[in-house]
């Protein structure tokens, strides 16, 4: 999740030679004392590095590729799969799109009638997981990782994944390095190079009976999250009635 | 190390109490101020040097000690019934509120006074500890334990269950703390009946309790302040 800060001053003096620190945070808009902390503490955060470079105007994967631990950032570049773009595009799109089919008629023709809810969307990380899962995707980010399991399916629920786990995941899975960098909104797509348009492209490339058992399928996650959601709310009011 | 226990809980007693102040002067919830300011004057009359002092303002016979069981059967009633309430056990409820209820709590408040009354003691001791050697006296302290031991059972599971499902952490630790406060009750009736010589061990219980009480109802108010009073959430709306 971070790069050690004597790699990280180096690859920051390649970058920004006559900038001081005072102005890297300016101009990359993270908090001086972050900055600081973090150069003490020896361990710079990746969101750090990525901030950075988009301020100065660097490569971004290119930039986090400069360090040791992330060398295969740019090498491990993969085009994303079918199954991961369609992961990304978020239900009420998925609703939008059997609408848009069954008002056109055509369905080879009719792309989304609007654009696509920017990445990334409320459980993309989870959508992101399942659609790369090679059957014990799971056990073996908690085995490399060292991470309890319950931890990892809290994160997955609370659609976040730190950025080890998530380029970890990925190289287990054999997909592009960078596709969980974007899953968590660390990365846009277009700085990993991932095609223009490629969502869209992919939801219109699905069958029909695909793209409505995917609704369904998202549907009925989305009927449990809420349930959950309910009852949350339930306790909660229970709780300010009596000891509010 | 029990006076430290002592001051802790008289404190935090006070400070919870003074929290709850605004919201009784509006109306909400006024029963947990009550529960909060009877508690403090509770622990306050368990520490020798206020209790002599204010046992003489009411004569010098002790009147003081009947004040502070009337007050835990007070303090328990309302911290059962709202908590009962706030973790939705309607069976816990019936059980507190109910006619059940009602009639113990009623029984043991008559039983208490006439053990009271019964018992001979001219003199001011705290906690009556001079006093143990009489049969009344002893029947009359046991008394006191037994409706906050009621109410602590009814209260056990449905605690337990909210430590265990609630859905944010701080909602589950501050259930935990009052299941926990609820068990020490227990734990020190039991050690009471069975009339172990572990005196340090039950007030050790006794004042934790409170401790963990106080606690788990400000981590309860913290949780419930921080989700902006109750209001729900709207997962399905756009963020």
């Amino acid at each position: 999740m971070s790069v050690p800060s004597k790699a990280f001053q180096q690859w920051l003096h390649s970058v920004a030679p006559a900038t001081s620190t005072a102005a890297v945070s300016r101009l990359s808009g993270i908090k001086r004392s972050t900055l600081a902390q973090q150069l003490v503490r020896g361990k710079v955060a990746l969101v750090t590095v990525v901030s950075i470079s988009r301020a100065f105007d660097v490569d971004v994967v290119g930039a986090l590729s400069s360090f040791d631990k992330y060398r295969d950032l740019v090498s491990g570049f993969k085009p994303p799969t079918k199954a991961e773009l369609i992961s990304q595009v978020s239900d009420l799109d998925l609703l939008q799109q059997i609408i848009a089919r069954n008002a056109a008629g055509d369905i080879h023709e009719q792309g989304p009638a609007r654009g696509l809810a920017p990445m990334p969307h409320k459980s993309s990380v989870r959508g992101w997981i399942e659609a790369i899962d090679t059957a014990d995707l799971r056990q073996r980010i908690s085995h490399d990782l060292r991470m309890a399991p319950q931890n990892l399916s809290a994160q997955l629920s609370a659609n976040r994944l730190p950025p080890d786990v998530a380029i970890q995941a990925a190289r287990i899975a054999g997909v592009g390095v960078t596709g969980g960098l974007v899953v968590t909104g660390l990365l846009t797509p277009e700085e990993v190079g991932w095609p223009r348009d490629a969502r869209e492209a992919a939801l219109r490339a699905l069958p029909d009976a695909e793209l409505v058992i995917l609704a369904a399928t998202r549907l009925d996650a989305l009927g449990k999250t809420l349930r959950r959601a309910d009852q949350d709310n339930e306790h909660t009011k229970a709780l300010w009635e009596n000891l509010g | 190390m029990i006076a430290v226990l002592q001051w802790v809980a008289l404190t935090l007693c006070l400070m919870c109490a003074a929290w709850r102040l605004p919201a009784a002067f509006k109306g909400r919830n006024a029963g947990l101020f009550w529960a909060f300011l009877l508690l403090s004057v509770a622990v306050g009359l368990s520490l020798p040097s206020i209790y002599l002092r204010a046992d003489a303002l009411l004569g010098g016979r002790n009147l003081a000690n009947l004040a502070v069981r009337f007050a835990l059967y007070a303090i328990f009633y309302i911290l059962a019934a709202k908590l009962a309430g706030a973790y939705r056990a309607a069976h816990g409820q019936r059980l507190i509120r109910g006619p059940v209820g009602v009639s113990v709590l009623v029984l043991i408040a008559a039983g208490t006074l006439v053990l009271f009354l019964l018992s001979d003691l001219p003199v001011s001791s705290t906690g009556l500890a001079a006093y143990s050697d009489q049969p009344t006296v002893r029947a009359y302290a046991l008394a006191g334990r037994l409706y906050p031991a009621y109410a602590a059972a009814c209260l056990l599971r449905p605690s337990a269950h909210a430590a265990l499902t609630a859905g944010r952490r701080i909602e589950r630790v501050a259930a935990a703390l009052i299941c926990s406060s609820f068990a020490m009750v227990l734990a020190l009736t039991a050690l009471q009946v069975a009339s172990l010589p572990v005196f340090l061990l039950i007030d050790l219980f006794a004042y934790g309790a409170i401790v963990c009480m106080a606690v788990g109802l400000a981590l309860v108010w913290i949780s419930l302040w921080s989700t902006g009073n109750g209001s729900a959430c709207r997962p399905l709306a756009r963020e």
